[in-house]
């Protein structure tokens, strides 16, 4: 069917659209449309079931109970945010939102579709977004988004459709936090309790829970009262396959449409096999190996440095990525304003490591230890074994330790990882320097450094509305902390999958993967 | 068992299993010994234009690396061998401690009997019921993923298996006629244990031991493989590593793998071997 961009045409709904087809009949954005919806034709292009492989476990389903990838890529089925990303050209644009824009004094102001009905029937207006956001807030909820969000100031509803976010600063990428701040209905999210709705979500989605089994598997079925295009697929199956092996031999022995992070060594053999072809997107996950400063000798900046011309980020690249990653010099990826292009990567210089060791005063070398969770990134046992072998070249002796995914995250957010610990970041898919600096540095809820100065630079970077302004702060940030280096900087990696040849989704740069344009191409 | 080891050694001339056994048993022991000396790379060495080369009989490999390299380009012969170090040593190491444990408390269980059997005993059925893989996780989620914790857990729990034994052995020799007669004349106990009932534990002890020894190796691999022993040079940690490449580079995972089935399968021929040839009658002990 050729209703694949149909989502595009923002503005009007599949009903009123079809309502209304003689008086747009004529405009650009509805010639997506193919009025008429679902032919006999049609049906035949359905895929009855799409499976789609997660990589890393899925326990929880309330949008505000966690921010792990697998969850926020599944939640995204069955919740709508305001604005989503274009599927080609990666920008933001309106969604649930018909429009949004910035008022003036510090207030954004997002008006919402008409006609959007929850899962339950309920109706979706200015209210909906208000409570998510309150809820999303809350010290109660204790969201792990609710930091991020503290400078909204008040939630104001101007009538049904329209609501305005008033913020303590212009707060200029509060729109891109939005494509993974998920509307709730209000009823549903009030009356029941915490436990409860971590394993029923409700949304406004395309699809709707059918059953959810946490860390095992997630199924959902079409949504057929969807306001937007109705999904070519019938039922999604999302089940969790933490070994690399198994999601690559399931996707050659035709399991699975969508294998997410296959091994890059297997590369060759999925496009040889003739159902299966592999997908790569530079996105926006960066790779990195942290330091607690407040574990000895990572608070002398000469240690910190020292370690960074010992580690040879380009052969990394080279050897476990294939090439396929980019090298970074700082905190920010190229796909980020206010990247630093004049800053270059730390040259590979072991004789350098060695002298600045010496002078810090370990002239041979110290012992310490890398925690890690190998499936956070690509390759992430090989990256962090060739990473320990590089540091003992400068007769630095790390242990490698391996941790599950919930308790290095609690080592992390409570500031007892390491002395390092590996990380990968992908920016809350917001495309926006101030999710990786807010984060990572300073007060950052995923911090371990004392940075102060980036603290100030990102409360800067949120007061003023005007980009280039903007891009300068974050570029000074990236000088710093180029200069301080409380990371080994590593690189960005791509996105990649194994797609089966079947159906037309390609790999996206924000590592979502939506399903509802999602075409039967065989 | 006068003519004890002139007729195991009959026996074992008779037995090609246990000769297979104790030859791969002798090997290990030497490469674990010699290591340094016998591995052809430092195990830990990246040769990284070399990566994921096949062994040698494959295409595309050579004898510079015989059973092929690791995504790092490490040799895995090398990495076999010295790996062997972690997987036996620890093994051995723990059954040590749970043979020393195990004999000292079967032996005042069976021989004072009463409320201090009755306590050991509970504590051993109590022991029998934890998993043996969730108490070493426990353990090392509690103290810390380290060779020696795992050692400890081995001790801890694997002392029960040669307690039994000990103790059902005791209850036996302790009413024999030279048992008695050594009570008459007014030999200590440590002494009527030491002189009366330990030698006559040797034999079921030593195979009760041999037999673990396969049994904590798979433990251990099992602990490495969830990469919670503190050591990334195991057979388990290279299984774990390599299991992801069994597509492409099948060696790095599977010849560590043979490794440990050699390994256990040896253990336990020499234990069976033993068992049969200490004590005759077991065999032909109808099975039912």
């Amino acid at each position: 069917m050729s209703t694949s961009s149909s989502k595009l045409g923002r503005g009007i709904t599949r009903r009123n659209f079809v309502r209304t087809t003689g008086a747009i009949g004529a405009s650009a954005i509805a010639s997506n449309f193919l009025p008429g919806a679902r032919s006999a034709s049609a049906a035949e292009k359905e895929f009855d079931l799409f499976r789609v492989a997660m990589w890393s476990g899925m326990p929880n389903l309330d949008p505000d109970q966690n921010a792990i990838r697998t969850c926020l890529i599944t939640q995204n089925w069955i919740f709508d945010p305001l604005v989503w990303r274009d599927k080609d050209s990666n920008e933001l644009k309106p969604y649930l939102a018909e429009e949004y824009s910035f008022i003036g004094k510090n207030t954004w102001r997002f008006r919402i579709r008409e006609g959007v009905k929850f899962h339950n029937g309920k109706p979706l207006t200015a209210n909906s977004v208000k409570f998510s956001m309150e809820r999303r807030m809350s010290e109660k909820m204790a969201s792990p988004h609710r930091k991020t969000f503290l400078d909204i100031a008040e939630i104001n509803v101007v009538n049904q459709y329209t609501v305005d976010f008033v913020c303590k600063n212009p707060f200029p990428m509060l729109p891109a936090y939005f494509p993974i701040f998920a509307i709730m209905e209000e009823g549903y999210y009030s009356e029941n309790a915490k436990e409860h709705l971590a394993l029923n979500p409700l949304g406004s989605g395309p699809f709707r829970l059918t059953e959810f089994k946490p860390d095992d598997i997630l199924r959902v079925e079409r949504n057929d009262d969807y306001w937007g295009m109705v999904p070519p697929i019938k039922k999604i199956e999302a089940p969790v396959v933490l070994e690399d092996a198994t999601r690559v031999a399931s996707l050659l022995a035709g399991d699975l449409h969508i294998s997410p992070r296959p091994t890059i060594e297997d590369f060759p053999r999925i496009n040889a096999s003739g159902n299966a072809k592999v997908d790569v997107k530079i996105g926006n996950r960066i790779v990195l190996s942290a330091f607690n400063y407040a574990m000895e000798p990572f608070n002398n900046k000469k240690v910190r440095q020292a370690l960074n011309y010992a580690v040879n980020q380009e052969e990394i690249n080279e050897i476990y990525l294939k090439g396929s990653g980019e090298i970074m010099a700082s905190a920010l990826p190229s796909t980020v304003p206010g990247h630093h292009p004049g800053l270059k990567p730390y040259p590979y210089d072991p004789a350098m490591a060695k002298s600045l060791l010496k002078e810090a005063g370990f002239p041979n070398g110290f012992k310490t230890r890398i925690e890690v969770v190998p499936p956070w990134m690509v390759a992430g046992n090989e990256v962090t074994e060739a990473l320990i072998n590089y540091l003992r070249e400068v007769g630095v002796q790390a242990e490698m330790q391996v941790y599950d995914a919930g308790t290095m995250g609690g080592r992390i957010t409570s500031r007892k990882a390491g002395p390092m610990y590996m990380l990968s970041w992908g920016g809350n898919s917001t495309f926006d320097a101030d999710s990786y600096l807010q984060a990572l540095f300073g007060q950052g809820a995923w911090s371990c450094n004392d940075m102060p100065e980036i603290d100030e630079l990102v409360a800067q970077g949120r007061a003023t509305a005007v980009h280039e302004e903007r891009v300068g702060i974050y570029q000074k940030a990236c000088e710093i902390i180029h200069d301080e280096a409380p990371w080994v900087f590593l690189h960005l990696q791509p996105n990649t999958y194994g797609v089966s040849l079947d159906h037309d989704w390609k790999a996206r740069p924000d590592e979502m993967i939506p399903l509802w344009y999602v075409n039967k191409t065989a | 068992m006068e003519t004890g080891f002139a007729r195991i050694w009959q026996e074992f001339r008779g037995n090609r299993l246990a000769q297979f056994g104790a030859l791969f048993v002798t090997v290990l022991v030497v490469t674990v010994v010699f290591a340094s000396e016998i591995a052809p790379h430092d195990p830990t060495k990246f040769h990284l234009p070399e990566r994921n080369q096949p062994p040698v009989f494959l295409e595309g490999g050579d004898w510079v690396f015989p059973l092929g390299t690791d995504a790092h380009g490490r040799d895995v012969l090398s990495r076999i061998i010295y790996g062997a170090r972690t997987s036996l040593g620890t093994a051995a190491a723990g059954v040590t401690i749970a043979v020393i444990v195990g004999v000292t408390l079967g032996l005042i269980a069976g021989y004072f009997g009463g409320v201090l059997d009755t306590l050991i005993m509970r504590f051993v059925d109590i022991l029998l019921s934890i998993p043996l893989i969730l108490l070493a996780l426990l353990v090392i989620a509690v103290l810390g993923p380290k060779i020696i914790n795992i050692i400890l857990v081995m001790g801890a729990a694997g002392w029960i298996w040669h307690a039994r034994i000990v103790r059902g052995n005791v209850l036996r020799i302790r009413e024999e006629q030279f048992v008695l007669a050594a009570v008459n004349v007014g030999t200590s106990h440590f002494g009527i244990m030491r002189r009366h009932l330990l030698p006559n534990l040797l034999a079921p002890v030593l195979v009760t031991a041999t037999m673990q020894i396969g049994f904590m190796v798979i433990l251990e691999s099992g602990l490495s493989f969830f990469g919670i022993t503190g050591s990334s040079l195991s057979w388990g940690w290279d299984i774990s590593a390599g299991r992801k490449y069994l597509g492409t580079a099948w060696w790095i995972a599977s010849f560590p793998g043979f490794a440990i089935f050699f390994t256990v399968l040896s253990f336990n021929m020499i234990g069976d071997f033993l068992r049969d040839a200490i004590d005759p009658h077991s065999r032909h002990t109808p099975v039912g």
